[in-house]
């Protein structure tokens, strides 16, 4: 099997006595977007500075690259580019030279750089007001020109903390079609977010973490498998209707409440349930999935507590 | 390295002059000192400016005033205007980084400390009557730009230290500012008055073996002891595994 992109073993870390990680174990593949899931104060910064050599573990251990996050961070930086949970520009300056800094740092010669600046501001639609002030752009345009600014060199691999948090639902989803449009070129995204609708839509595997320990990962169905698939089901004649599906083996449970018919089921599909229910006399109006990642992550969430 | 470094100073001289609102801040703290120190002090000594002491406030204050209005926002302001960890979280490495602000904030103390210098010469020369051309002599110009160069560097260590942990760029000024000019300014009148014996005392007798050859030495020696002190501490604190928290 390929060596994972980014391997984390057993990872702690101490604020005094305060445990930001407690023993986080998780591994990325290469090619993917891996979507890191946690609710405030999980972990998740904690990690990807850890990740970054920007701070160090106070025990176990990680790679990235396959470089050693304590010794090797030098080699890691020099491959990965990061969009941390502030955009980190330079409000003062003009968005070109606040990316004219950054691939000069990244150590491209004069006339790449020249070139690299000019195709990711293209690319996220900001080369025409490139001269302006990065400070008085709109918070949306920030947050991509800080997206410009991370994949200047060409990362292998992405870090972006909360890319969409605090965007309009217009400029989320420019920099979302953006991201896909990187993974389709071969980068690995390393992705935290508080939008599960996000993560489901972007995520290959997302991983939960919770008070720095690690309650999830897979593929976002998996994850909904783990709780069950629920599905509503509305219709006439529902009333006593659950009697005749409730033995059914792929029938977890059943809620009959407002005319209305609540199942969870070990399965995605639910045709034969509902064959069932038309058996049974049921004129049925509506078939609707419920569950999503964001129940999952719930239910998760609330059991560790 | 120096690739590296030259790439922090360029984007040091871009920010420079457009932090919002210090623009007036700035021009002030730079124009008062330049107007008095290189014109109004020169046009009242005349042509015994390049002997006096007024060369020597050139040398001393200007480099530590440029260091502290600029240092704090090179190293303290990165952090309030959160632009910190991202440049950390960049390729470069924390020395490229420390030591190319820490260049630019004594490369422009030397640069305000030259160009103070020259306009009082010129002013000597043109606005005063002097008889000959008036020059600073040449021992005395090197010792004064080896005492500048090392207030410079002394002064941008104890930036970074200081902006290691001041909460904010003001905080860290008025510490610094503290430090190397409210109170040496104390300290200097109280140990007059203190140690009593007007003109002959300790402490004018203290003056009197700095203006020798063994007393200018000793100062350069001194300060170069602490400039080391202050710069390797800076360095010590710069990494960083330490600077993100
Ligand atoms: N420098 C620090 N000093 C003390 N505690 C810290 C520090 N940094 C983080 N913590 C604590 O560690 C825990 C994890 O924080 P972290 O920022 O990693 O969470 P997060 O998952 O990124 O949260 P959010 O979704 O709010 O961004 C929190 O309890 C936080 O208060
Ligand atoms: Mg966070």
């Amino acid at each position: 099997m390929e060596q994972p992109i980014v391997e984390i073993d057993e990872l702690t870390k101490y604020y005094g006595t305060l445990a930001a990680l407690d023993g986080l174990s998780l591994s990325v593949a290469r090619g993917s977007i891996f979507g890191f899931l946690g609710t405030n104060g999980a972990g998740k910064t904690t990690t990807i500075n850890i990740l970054l050599g920007l701070v160090e573990p106070s025990g176990g251990a990680a790679s990235v690259l396959g470089f050693d996050v304590v010794d090797e961070s030098d080699e890691i930086r020099t491959r990965v580019g990061a969009l941390l949970d502030e955009t980190g520009l330079y409000e003062q300056m003009s968005a070109y030279e606040n990316l004219w800094f950054y691939a000069r740092a990244w150590r491209l010669p004069k006339d790449q750089a020249e070139a690299r600046v000019e195709r990711v501001l293209s690319d996220l639609g900001l080369w025409d007001r490139r001269h302006d002030p990065a400070g008085s752009w709109s918070r949306g345009m920030q947050q991509r020109l800080a997206l410009a600014r991370a994949q200047l060199h060409d990362p292998e691999l992405l870090f972006l903390d909360e890319p969409t948090a605090g965007l309009d639902v217009v400029s989320a989803r420019e920099v979302r079609d953006h991201l896909a449009g990187l993974v389709g070129r071969g980068t690995t995204i390393f992705l935290t977010t508080h939008n599960m609708t996000e993560a489901e839509e972007l995520c290959d595997r997302v991983a939960i973490i919770h008070r720095g320990r690690l309650l999830a990962d897979g593929h976002p169905d998996e994850l909904l498998s783990a709780s069950g698939y629920e599905v509503n089901i509305e219709g006439v004649n529902l009333d006593g209707a659950a009697e005749a599906i409730v033995r059914r083996p792929d029938v977890v449970s059943c809620v009959s409440e407002d005319g209305r018919l609540r199942l969870r089921l070990t399965t995605p599909d639910p045709s034969a349930v509902v064959a069932d229910l038309v058996a049974a006399g049921v004129s049925i109006h509506e078939v609707r999935r419920g569950t999503h990642l964001e129940d999952a992550f719930l239910e998760l969430v609330r059991e560790d507590s | 390295m120096i690739t590296d470094m030259s790439t922090v100073i360029w984007k040091e001289w871009k920010s420079l002059f457009r932090q919002p609102g210090s623009r007036l801040r700035m021009a002030l703290t730079v124009l008062i000192p330049l107007g008095y120190f290189g014109i109004i002090a020169p046009l009242q000594a005349g042509g015994e400016f390049t002997t006096g002491a007024e060369p020597w406030f050139i040398a001393v204050v200007l480099p530590l005033l440029t260091v502290i209005m600029t240092a704090p926002d090179s190293f303290a302001g990165e952090r309030e205007r959160k632009t910190l960890r991202t440049l950390l979280a960049s390729t470069l490495s924390d020395s490229a980084i420390l030591w190319a602000k820490l260049g630019f904030a004594v490369l422009l103390g030397m640069a305000m400390m030259i160009a103070t210098l020259v306009l009082a010469m010129v002013v000597v020369n043109l606005f005063t009557n002097t008889t000959g051309v008036a020059a600073i002599g040449v021992a005395r110009l090197i010792h004064m730009i080896g005492v500048s160069l090392l207030l410079s560097a002394m002064a941008a260590g104890a930036a970074v230290l200081i902006s290691l942990r001041a909460e904010t760029v003001q905080q860290a000024q008025q510490t610094l500012a503290a430090v190397f000019f409210v109170i040496p300014s104390v300290l200097g009148p109280v140990l007059l008055i203190t140690s009593g014996d007007g003109e002959s005392g300790p402490v004018v007798a203290f003056f009197d073996w700095l203006g020798t050859t063994s007393g200018r030495l000793t100062v350069v020696v001194v300060l170069a002891v602490l400039a080391v002190i202050l710069l390797t501490a800076a360095r010590v604190g710069f990494r960083r595994t330490r600077l993100v928290s």
